[in-house]
């Protein structure tokens, strides 16, 4: 008989690994990749590549460093290979306007829709390595980041590169009717324009600020995959889109009036443009930066909501998710220190009945 | 409304005993008894070396109300009262060297008893809970005066993988249960007794309702449980049957209930009918190393070898050679050969590569890790030469594919430990507060209230031994006194 393993219970494990739930997530990314590339065309795609190989490689290269190991064992045990960067990675390219991967038409003073350019690549790489190094890695890497990277990155690239970030990709390559260059937030919120125009807005022929958060339908699968795959709690997303409707209608669809038909449009307006659905599904579940109890997620998810529609409504700026999103993970350490559970007996004790 | 708790976790059933019917396992030649087997103080030595004992004769006295009676489990002569190792410390040992006769000393049979009597033969006889928690049964049935008791709860959920030794019980012996649960009630002078069997053992249900109906026992109520872990935890199976809350820090008799195992009820009733002290148990040997997996009737002090003969282990080391040298064989055998005789060597290759298939299959079948208990909750034992005890419902010879040995990473916050958690928990924090040494925050997230079942380490995708924190947590806290 060998040496017996020594070792505190349990002794068994579920399948659940930080890789499978990371893969999980690319997985449920795909759609919104797909939806991209039919909307503003290849350039999308290497724009994921792109973010992704540089996440993974500066995670990679900040482990090495760290631990300043240089063997083919240090890679393996780097955290880089968890996948987590390269859901960074996606979800950063997914933030980014389709056409900071097209080429500049100087005649028309405008990007060529479609077309492949690789004069800005180098913006994206910053945002990546941003992205990694700054927010997750210098926190302690995984798990201990304060606020969603991805978000962070892109938040950083509009105020550092706002010239190219702040175009919005207008898509016409799929042979649709084309869409107006301009999003629905930025074009006025009238609610003709959603009555019009609801069948693009669905699947998502319309302007994007980024372009992954053009198709509703593509976002939509991939949230039922994450649910299914138990990689998310449903009530946050499902609370912060409620939490929009409510605020969008009281703040919004209330005092420019008109009939409620109108009202209910508008609403749907808020609800299926911008960032709200990518953010809700895919950032604003970020397990470090959400709080870790139910009740915490109900005050983070309305904090978004009511943020996103204070931006959207009384700020200059015509989008605000990210930044919504970004000041709620800076309050989520504060809901968790005074938000946690009381132990099974802790609570009053209940006597049945005799 | 379904039969259940908040929080737990559905770990693979692996119940491949459960068709099994308890069978003797043949006595060992010599047997070695531990002091403790059970919760609180060691009993007294009152046999020394050389003297003759039969089955059943003391060999340890309880020290104070907080202790058991141990027993001899089998007939022969004391050969030495000596420390061994086990995992929780040293323990004193006395070994036996049976002599086979199993001459037994046992008391006599109570007919009709009453309530003292009762509860003064459970305390002769050595009864301790037999699930897992080794409680001595007469100090939980001597409840405080002014709490009132009005239910008894039969643990019967058996919510571990593997084991399958209670399911057994039930299915095997229904009737004593059901009388040895009637002698419970009758001490705790009350009339309501459930007992709360989990859904996938729906024969053992019918089977003991069949006896209920035929024997008219209307106080006795069997209900099914959901099929969750951990089910038969004492404060889930308080909630999920009474939907009462045990609140933090006491015992469920504040609640009005008391909560006994089955294998305690049938003890109960062997001493009560059979006038047995505790002298043996119901055993599953399982595991992917053992051969003949089962459920037996063992002897108390029992070596782990000694089971491991009995049930034959799949792994043996000359078994491997044996394979090792016929591919070797074989090899040179081809080497021989000219390059024209192709089709022997084909054929030659072919039984290589089988050989190769099984020597593979003999090394993952190789044990591991030998587990007192269930694999959720059981201790490991620190060698082989530990002994079964009051408290050991089954004992498992894993291998290497059974058994989690992926080292842990960074936490990634994912939550699904407290989700789970069935004392509603924060157990990263936990986790966290250990780490850092801050006993306060690990207080504060409940490590006092956690009940080691281990649904969050379980869970864990970043594999987290998160159940070594809650036990260090919980030490430190009780040591700094915070
Ligand atoms: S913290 Fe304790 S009670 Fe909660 S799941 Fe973990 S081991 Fe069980
Ligand atoms: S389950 Fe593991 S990874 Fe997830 S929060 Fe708990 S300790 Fe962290």
């Amino acid at each position: 008989m060998d040496k017996l393993i020594e070792k505190t219970s349990p002794f068994i494990t579920s399948k659940f690994s930080t890789r499978r739930i990371m893969l999980d997530v690319i997985i449920a990314l795909i759609p919104c990749i797909i939806a991209g590339v039919l909307f503003f065309g290849w350039g999308t795609l290497i724009l994921v590549a792109v973010c992704s190989a540089t996440a993974f490689i500066s995670e990679l290269l900040f482990t090495l460093i760290k631990n300043n190991k240089w063997n083919w064992e240090a890679v393996k045990n780097s955290s880089a290979t968890d996948l987590s960067c390269i859901v960074t990675g996606i979800l950063l390219a997914l933030n980014l306007p389709a056409s900071i991967i097209w080429a500049y038409d100087k005649e028309a003073m405008a990007f060529v829709p479609g077309s492949i350019s690789f004069a800005n690549i180098w913006m994206p790489m910053i945002g990546a390595v941003f992205a990694i190094v700054l927010v997750k890695m210098a926190f302690g890497g995984i798990g201990r980041n304060f606020a969603n990277p991805a978000l962070t990155a892109r938040i950083f690239m509009v105020i550092a590169f706002g010239s190219v970030m702040g175009t919005v990709g207008t898509s016409n390559i799929i042979g649709l009717d084309a869409a107006t260059s301009a999003t629905w937030l930025s074009a006025g919120r009238d609610a003709a324009a959603v009555s019009s125009n609801w069948f693009n807005f669905l699947i998502g022929n319309k302007g994007a600020a980024a372009f992954g958060e053009t198709s509703v339908i593509a976002i939509l699968v991939g949230f039922i995959y994450l649910v299914i795959r138990k990689v998310i709690d449903p009530r946050l997303p499902l609370i912060i889109i409620g939490g929009v409707a409510v605020f969008a209608y009281l703040f919004d669809a209330l005092p420019s009036g008109g009939s409620f038909v109108d009202m209910m449009l508008v609403v749907a307006g808020h609800i299926l443009t911008g960032g709200l659905m990518l953010g809700a599904v895919f950032m604003a579940t970020d397990y470090s930066s959400s709080p870790n109890t139910f009740l915490g997620s109900v005050i983070f998810g309305l904090g978004i909501a009511l943020l996103v529609v204070l931006i959207r409504v009384f700020g200059s700026y015509p989008e605000g998710v990210s930044f919504a999103i970004v000041i709620m993970n800076i309050v989520v350490p504060l809901i968790d220190k005074y938000i946690y559970p009381r132990a099974f007996g802790r609570q009053k004790a209940v006597r049945g009945a005799k | 409304m379904p039969i259940n708790f908040p929080g737990g976790v559905y770990p693979p059933n692996k119940k491949f005993t459960n068709k099994k019917y308890i069978s003797e396992l043949t006595p060992a030649a010599k047997v070695y008894i531990p002091v403790v087997q059970h919760v609180g103080k060691p009993a007294k030595i009152c046999v020394k070396e050389g003297d003759y004992v039969k089955i059943g004769a003391l060999l340890a006295s309880a020290d104070g109300a907080v202790s058991a009676n141990i027993f001899s489990s089998v007939s022969g002569k004391v050969v030495g009262i000596e420390n061994r190792q086990t995992s929780n410390g040293e323990v004193a040992h006395i070994v036996i060297e049976n002599d086979f006769t199993d001459q037994t000393e046992f008391l006599p049979r109570l007919t009709n008893p009453t309530r003292e009597e009762i509860l003064k033969r459970i305390a002769d006889c050595g009864i301790v809970g037999m699930g897992g928690a080794g409680f001595p049964t007469a100090a939980k049935l001597d409840v405080p005066k002014d709490d009132k008791i009005d239910t008894l709860i039969i643990n019967g959920a058996e919510c571990e993988p593997y084991i399958t030794s209670d399911h057994r019980i039930m299915l095997e012996y229904p009737e004593q249960i059901l009388k040895g649960a009637k002698y419970i009630a009758t001490a705790l002078n009350v009339s309501n007794i459930i007992i709360g069997v989990e859904d996938n053992k729906d024969d053992a249900i019918e089977t003991l309702n069949k006896i209920i109906n035929l024997k008219n026992y209307t106080d006795i109520k069997v209900v099914s449980l959901k099929t969750k872990y951990p089910q038969g935890a004492e404060k889930q199976l308080i909630y999920s049957l009474t939907k009462r809350v045990v609140p933090a820090c006491e015992l469920p008799f504040k609640v009005g209930v008391v909560v006994n195992n089955i294998h305690t009820a049938l003890s109960v009733y062997y001493a009560v009918w059979e006038g047995q002290p505790l002298y043996r148990r119901v055993v599953t040997v399982s595991g992917g190393a053992v051969k003949n997996k089962g459920n037996y009737w063992v002897r108390l002090g029992t070596a782990y070898k000694d089971i491991l003969n009995e049930c034959k282990a799949v792994n043996l080391h000359e078994n491997i050679k044996i394979i090792q040298d016929s591919i070797r064989e074989k090899q040179a055998q081809i080497d021989k050969l000219s390059k024209s005789q192709s089709k022997q060597i084909k054929q030659l290759k072919s039984e290589i590569k089988n050989l190769k298939k099984e020597l593979d299959y003999i090394k993952t079948a190789q044990c591991v890790m030998i587990v007192n208990g269930g694999p959720m909750m059981g201790e490991a034992a620190k060698s082989i030469e530990e002994a079964v005890t009051a408290t050991t419902s089954s004992v498992l010879f894993l291998t290497r594919q059974e058994i989690n040995n992926i080292s842990p990473s960074q936490c990634i916050n994912c939550r699904k430990c407290a989700v789970v958690c069935p004392m509603k928990l924060m157990p990263m924090f936990i986790d966290l507060a250990c780490i850092a040494g801050d006993w306060e925050n690990a207080k504060k997230y409940g490590a006092v209230d956690c009940i080691l079942c281990g649904c969050c380490s379980y869970i864990c995708p970043a594999k987290r031994d998160l159940v070594s924190s809650m036990k260090k947590s919980k030490r430190m806290i009780a040591k700094r006194g915070i």
